[in-house]
């Protein structure tokens, strides 16, 4: 890169962060917009431009303000991928991706903020819970014994751990406050799905042939094929 | 112009259909304007469109308290490039491990902290950038202008709209000054 430009990159991100968290001589966002429309009084506008002409930081929040109310006044058309995305999202076009998106951004909104281990202990309480629910159901506290279905796998209830071999499909970050974490989503050869929490950086990658030794439950289907959620313990290449 | 586009906030909280696929185009614009400097392909720049209307959509927007169209326009800027930076983190996070082992190889060579060269050639370069700075800032208000439009990755043509100015004289007067700061800064050893 052009040692001009890579230095200009920078000047302008330092410029930008002052302009999430402006210092105290700094202008306020709307005064800095009554100045882009033109409504401020004479001695106020004075008073904006002199500052402006003193302050790097406001000058560059209000050229980019001016670009962004010129935008506003006059907006483009709408691209279809966007149009797409806020159909789905206002139920007109129900897909499963919605509910991953609509998930996704509550996870980046909110999880984020919540420490890798406490998600994982939630999953593993919630697991456990509802594994003694089903138990206590039962009339002697028996458990089902272990199914021999090939389409279905044993609940979490009667068996807690399982080693599943299958292909990965997908990995997904669940960073969260600098604890690594992710989320890895397998499809055995019977079709069904398991999407796994997993602590620590991922080792896998997707198409690569895995074995996981994890605590699953059964969340439903999809596409007529059985997804099963839960833990990895253990997760290793396929030998 | 105002007053209705914060009457259409007030109502995408209030769950409006309608008032959604109003704030749709406005909300498109100012996002596509506050990416323009993470260079996104237009694929990435819809992902990242379409995740922060997702977090909008997800409560997002009931956090904006303001209550006039410029800090409205900050709000979803904010909230758009936070959501580019998450993107960009997660890509580089999720790069080819191979690319993530050459640069493993390289992190280990650097055990013990940076080399005394780069380490001055670190130096150099913020002293470079404090130089840039204040170049910058004795430059004429207008210069000041189009430098930090360039610099935001508006084209000539956009400068011209928002500066009334022909494409022509804002091309050639941003070719000066941008000649004139490579000049200062090459004479600084910068260059």
């Amino acid at each position: 890169m052009d040692p001009l430009d890579r230095l200009t990159e920078r000047l302008v991100a330092g410029l930008d962060r002052q302009a999430d968290s402006p210092t105290g001589g700094c202008l306020e966002i709307d005064v800095l917009g009554d100045r882009v429309t033109g409504t401020l009084s004479p001695p106020a506008s004075e008073r904006v431009n002199a500052h402006l002409d003193e302050c790097l930081a406001c000058l560059h929040t209000f050229t980019e303000l001016r670009d962004y109310l010129q935008g506003v006044a006059a907006p483009g058309p709408v691209s279809p991928g966007l149009g797409r995305t806020l159909d789905e999202l206002l139920g007109h076009q129900p897909r499963e991706r919605f509910w991953l998106r609509v998930a996704d951004g509550v996870r980046r909104t909110l999880v984020l903020r919540v420490p890798a281990w406490t998600a994982a202990a939630a999953i593993a309480g919630l697991l456990l819970t509802w594994a003694a629910v089903h138990k206590l159901e039962r009339p002697n506290g028996a458990i089902d014994p272990p199914s021999t279905s090939s389409e279905r796998l044993i609940p979490a209830y009667a068996q807690n751990t399982r080693t599943i071999s299958g292909v990965v499909g997908s990995v997904r970050d669940a960073t969260s406050n600098g604890v690594d974490a992710h989320v890895v989503s397998v499809t055995d050869s019977a079709g069904a799905t398991y999407v796994l929490f997993a602590w620590g950086r991922p080792t896998v990658r997707a198409g690569e042939s895995v074995e996981i030794v994890g605590i699953l439950t059964s969340a439903g289907q999809s596409a007529g094929s059985p997804v099963y959620q839960g833990v990895a313990t253990a997760l290793r290449r396929a030998r | 112009m105002s007053a209705d586009l914060l009457d259409v906030v007030r109502r995408c909280r209030g769950g409006e259909s309608d008032a959604w696929r109003a704030l749709l185009p406005t909300f498109q614009e100012i996002g596509r304007r506050a990416l323009r400097s993470f260079r996104l392909s237009r694929a990435d720049l819809d992902d990242v469109l379409g995740d922060a209307l997702t977090s909008l959509y997800a409560g997002g927007l009931s956090q904006f308290r303001g209550a006039t169209i410029a800090e409205l326009v900050a709000f979803l800027r904010t909230v758009t490039r936070n959501r580019a930076l998450d993107f960009v983190k997660e890509r580089n996070r999720w790069a080819p491990s191979d690319a993530l082992d050459q640069a493993d190889e390289g992190a280990a060579e650097r055990i013990g902290g940076p080399s005394p060269v780069d380490a001055a050639l670190g130096v150099a370069d913020d002293e470079c950038l404090a130089f840039l700075r204040q170049e910058v800032g004795k430059l004429k208000r207008e210069d000041r202008e189009l430098y930090l439009m360039k610099a935001r990755g508006l084209k000539e043509r956009e400068i011209a709209e928002q500066t009334g100015r022909s494409a022509g004289t804002v091309a050639s007067q941003i070719a000066r000054l941008l000649e004139r700061l490579r000049e200062r800064l090459r004479d600084r050893g910068c260059l």
